[in-house]
């Protein structure tokens, strides 16, 4: 009976979380006097992520799963963009990370048909 | 004991002089992240008209292959009060030690509504970016 596996997360890589988050802090107009302001954009995380891949047995990448997503990202738009060698995207899919306790596991599916074989790094947004 | 004694005036002329420093710096460092360096306006020394405050800012990425990774795609302004509508905007991105990320935006905020998305150039690397700067004037 052939085997159905849907899982096969076993490369581990280590993706840059390009820290785009951007807080929607208030612009500094407090003095009131000047039409001018700076925001300073503090990311939920400054670590880098980790994830990892399923494929189904056509060899496609059905969902990415980002590990120990901080807390503070709660709230937050993680997107996920598949790269080729060539860091050409493959597809690209996004979540609004949950709750949880601890450091959060988000799952992020829904890249379209994207073989696992060209897949060699996720480019990492997080977002608010 | 006078050794000691100009020693001791020694020291706190050295310590006057690291606090003016200090607060030179700060001072400086502030009027930096205002964005005042952009805009040319000096701290409180061009008079502009204040068209209210509470704007929030936010930003949205996009994969960049040239990157690769996610670039800043738009700055977006919100809560825009009314007396700021249709005026001029600048927009800087930056980075680490108020370095520039990217290109200066600039343009002419909407005449209605409470919103401005506002895009970028030249697909500026948002894992660089750790503030913006806005000038209304």
């Amino acid at each position: 009976m052939k085997r159905l596996v849907n899982t096969l997360g076993v490369v581990v890589t280590t993706a840059l979380v390009t820290a785009g988050v951007a807080a929607a802090a208030s612009l500094g107009f407090g003095s009131g006097s000047l039409g001018a302001g700076s925001v300073t954009v503090s990311g939920c995380t400054s670590s880098s992520l980790t994830a990892t891949r399923n494929v189904d047995n056509s060899g496609n990448v059905t969902q990415v799963n980002v590990l120990n997503v901080p807390q503070a990202c709660a709230g937050a738009t993680l997107a996920v963009t598949l790269e080729n060698s060539s860091h050409a995207s493959l597809g690209s899919a996004s979540t609004v990370v949950g709750t949880c306790t601890g450091g959060c596991t988000v799952t992020v599916a829904g890249f379209g048909t994207v073989s696992a074989a060209n897949l060699t790094a996720y480019a990492l947004s997080l977002t608010q | 004991m006078r050794k000691i004694r100009n020693a001791t005036r020694l020291t706190k002329m050295v310590i006057a002089g690291v606090v003016a420093l200090t607060v030179f710096a700060s001072v400086y460092g502030f009027a930096a992240s205002l964005g005042l360096t952009t805009s040319g306006l000096g701290a409180g020394s061009a008079v502009v008209a204040a068209c209210g405050n509470g704007i929030q800012a936010s930003y949205t990425t996009s994969y960049a292959s040239g990157i690769p990774g996610y670039a800043v795609s738009q700055v977006n302004l919100s809560s825009i009060p009314a007396a700021c509508l249709s005026k001029s905007y600048k927009i800087q991105l930056t980075g680490a030690a108020g370095a520039t990320i990217g290109s200066e935006m600039s343009g002419t905020l909407p005449s209605s509504g409470t919103t401005a998305n506002i895009a970028t150039s030249g697909n500026p690397d948002a894992s660089l970016v750790t503030g913006i700067s806005v000038v209304i004037s």
